[in-house]
């Protein structure tokens, strides 16, 4: 009972403070509920990607923001080519697919070769991908990548748009046969999509492959003299993942309805990171009952903070501040527990 | 160590075909050198709080924030009491090496129940910090009406001018013109005397135990020295000086940075300390001073460079480039001798 105590505790500092906010704050459960479960919907996939390089024992892959720049990429392509609708959303979810999978294997040969600090190399990669993304989108877009669609440019004709309106990519994976139950807003191929995503990952894990993943997590060494080529495994863990991140900033995307273009990515591998550990998954196991109750759990503080801290101090940007402040401080436990658990 | 060199003559290379092509294009060149002489003593510090927690073998301090926040701490405190003047600001430094070394323990006690992975429990630990001191900014009850917002009457402003306060209170120190060339000799002068505060205790006897703490820590153990007491001490004096160099940095900005500009302060000074020709392992005083001058003299001649020649925006976008590949070499090599050592 203690045992189960000790390994649930990051879910259930999450369930008292979300009760906490969520009284404090006086907001209707109703409201607070179809908002958790717009951001379950929008984020699911993106928080799914993180838990194959869990357990090929790469830790959290934070390099997911390079997904999210293929995916970003590749809506800018094809709205610079004026495609539109579901051939729009066909050619956006092959090209970042094409991207992603580039990115994934250098991402994952990079870190072949920084063994045993994998998490602050994926940061730095994070970081150096999001610049050389922006100075590709500031510079190059209108120089050296020919602009067809006039509206994307800035009026000086030199770099893109801050904010980039989707068109009819916005809404296109919510809008199709959406239903409606107790004034939650769904869509059929919204569900469809993340139960194939996540029946992927389990089928995935219980593979030959997922288990070979597995070994090599549990231990380097003696996977490589089992005959593993754990080289290969590791760099597929992180090409599934760079993949699965990608489709998940189309659906958020989609969701939101508009791009912007130069900050879109900014905190996803952080929010998605926390997320997961929230539904008490650890550095080195995770599945996928912890991807949904995690997005839940943090969701609904995400939501009732703001509220909370505008009753509690009367203002709201204490509680963004406290979400901002627990989403790193998690992130810092479970790093912290792990170190713990392996002594 | 050779390898290392390499490193460090290429930016150098390209720092002098820089400043070259700068006179080239009719960019006059003399108040960027002086620009960057006095980034040397704004930045230096940052980089000099590197060394304690490198030498004793935890690596890069990301956490470098906590120590940041102490600082910008003492300083709103000591000018909501309005004291102006080098009175004022040795009031600031007293009270950064006080609320620093109370920061620095609570930080020391988190990271040491992390051991070896103290760069990233670091980095995610100082990054917790800054949401923790915005609402510090906002429910501060401070009222110079300097600092916060004019209309609300409380909360901190974003930006805070120093003017009247200390406002490049050190660089003013005997300034020497030769030649067009402004050249802060006291403010030099300052930094060398910190330079040589951390140099001694780096001879001195808690010095040398950190040193051999990096070494090889299970040695140290079997000698009898607690290891975790020297880590504690690295820590503590990384955050202190980290403290102090928020007071060099703003007094010569010129402004008060708070909310989230601490953020990324951490790795420029990680980058310049590597382009000085540290290893993961060690870096000495030497390395400072050379890597926060080609570091910052790129980045100095970049601006004007690149406002020549393409878009303005590109200087942030070039500075974070550069820091951040800086880095990620060091990780490659770093990781591919630590497995040399394992074959031999």
């Amino acid at each position: 009972m203690l045992k189960k105590l000790k390994s649930n505790r990051i879910p259930l500092l999450f369930i008292i403070l979300s009760v906490i906010g969520y009284i404090v704050s006086g907001m209707s459960l109703n409201f607070v509920m179809s908002e958790v479960v717009t951001r379950i919907l929008r984020n699911s996939v993106m928080v799914l990607s993180l838990i194959v390089p869990i357990i090929a024992g790469l830790g959290l892959n934070f390099a997911i923001s390079i997904g999210a720049l293929a995916a970003q990429t590749a809506i800018l392509f094809v709205l610079n080519y004026g495609l539109e609708g579901y051939p729009a959303l066909l050619a956006v979810v092959l090209l970042s697919t094409i991207l992603a999978v580039a990115f994934g294997y250098v991402i994952g040969a990079i870190l072949n070769r920084v063994k045993g600090r994998e998490m602050i190399t994926s940061i730095i990669i994070g970081y150096i991908g999001i610049s050389i993304y922006q100075l590709i989108f500031m510079v190059g877009f209108g120089t050296i990548i020919p602009a067809t669609n006039e509206k994307l440019l800035l009026k000086s004709g030199l770099g893109i748009q801050h904010v980039v309106n989707l068109e009819s990519l916005g809404g296109i994976i919510d809008d199709c046969l959406k239903f409606e139950i107790w004034g939650i807003k769904c869509s059929v191929l919204n569900l469809v999509i993340i139960t194939v995503v996540s029946l992927f990952i389990f089928y995935l894990l219980r593979s030959k492959l997922g288990i070979n993943m597995k070994a090599v997590g549990e231990s380097m060494d003696k996977s490589q003299s089992l005959g593993i080529d754990v080289n290969k495994m590791r760099i597929i863990a992180i090409i599934i993942s760079t993949v699965l991140a990608a489709y998940g900033q189309i659906m958020y995307l989609q969701n939101v309805g508009m791009l912007s273009v130069y900050t879109a990515q900014s905190n996803r591998e952080i929010f998605s990171s926390a997320a997961i550990l929230a539904g008490g998954a650890g550095i080195k196991n995770a599945n996928i009952r912890n991807v949904f109750l995690g997005l839940f759990l943090f969701h609904f503080l995400f939501i009732v903070s703001p509220l909370a801290g505008q009753t509690l101090f009367s203002s709201v940007a204490i509680g963004e501040y406290f979400r901002t402040f627990i989403s790193y401080a998690v992130i810092c436990l479970a790093i912290i527990f792990n170190v713990k658990e392996n002594i | 160590m050779k390898k290392f060199k390499l490193q460090k003559n290429v930016l150098l290379i390209f720092l002098l075909v820089m400043i070259a092509v700068s006179c080239y294009m009719g960019i006059p060149i003399r108040p960027l050198l002086t620009d960057m002489l006095i980034r040397l003593p704004m930045n230096g510090v940052f980089v000099l709080s590197l060394l304690p927690m490198l030498n004793a073998g935890m690596g890069f301090n990301f956490g470098m924030p906590v120590g940041i926040i102490a600082g910008l701490i003492s300083i709103s405190t000591v000018m909501n009491f309005e004291i102006t003047g080098v009175k004022g600001f040795l009031c600031v430094l007293l009270l950064t090496i006080l609320i620093s070394f109370v920061f620095g323990r609570i930080y020391g006690r988190i990271l040491i129940k992390a051991s070896g992975t103290e760069e990233i429990t670091g980095n995610f630990l100082g990054l917790s910090i800054i949401p923790l001191s915005c609402i510090l900014w906002v429910t501060i009850p401070f009222d110079n009406p300097v600092m916060v917002f004019p209309i609300a009457g409380k909360g901190m402003r974003p930006k805070i001018g120093l003017e009247g306060y200390f406002d490049k209170i050190i660089e003013k120190i005997f300034q020497i013109k030769i030649g067009g060339m402004m050249i802060p000799v006291g403010y030099l002068l300052c930094f060398f005397i910190v330079c040589v505060i951390i140099y001694i205790i780096f001879k001195s006897n808690i010095g040398q135990n950190m040193l051999a703490l990096g070494e090889n820590e299970a040695y140290c153990e079997i000698m009898g020295l607690q290891s975790n007491k020297i880590k504690m001490t690295a820590i503590v004096l990384s955050t202190i000086i980290a403290g102090v160099g928020i007071c060099f940095y703003s007094q010569s900005y010129g402004y008060l940075e708070l909310y989230n500009a601490p953020k990324a302060i951490a790795f420029s000074a990680a980058s310049a300390l590597l382009i000085g020709g540290c290893t993961e392992h060690n870096g000495n005083i030497l390395n400072v001073i050379v890597g926060t001058l080609i570091f910052h003299g790129i980045l100095v001649f970049s601006v004007p460079l690149a406002n020549e020649l393409v878009a303005t925006e590109l200087t942030e976008i070039t500075r974070s480039i550069l820091t951040n590949v800086i880095i990620l070499f060091a990780m490659f090599k770093e990781t591919k001798k630590e497995k040399n050592v394992e074959k031999a």
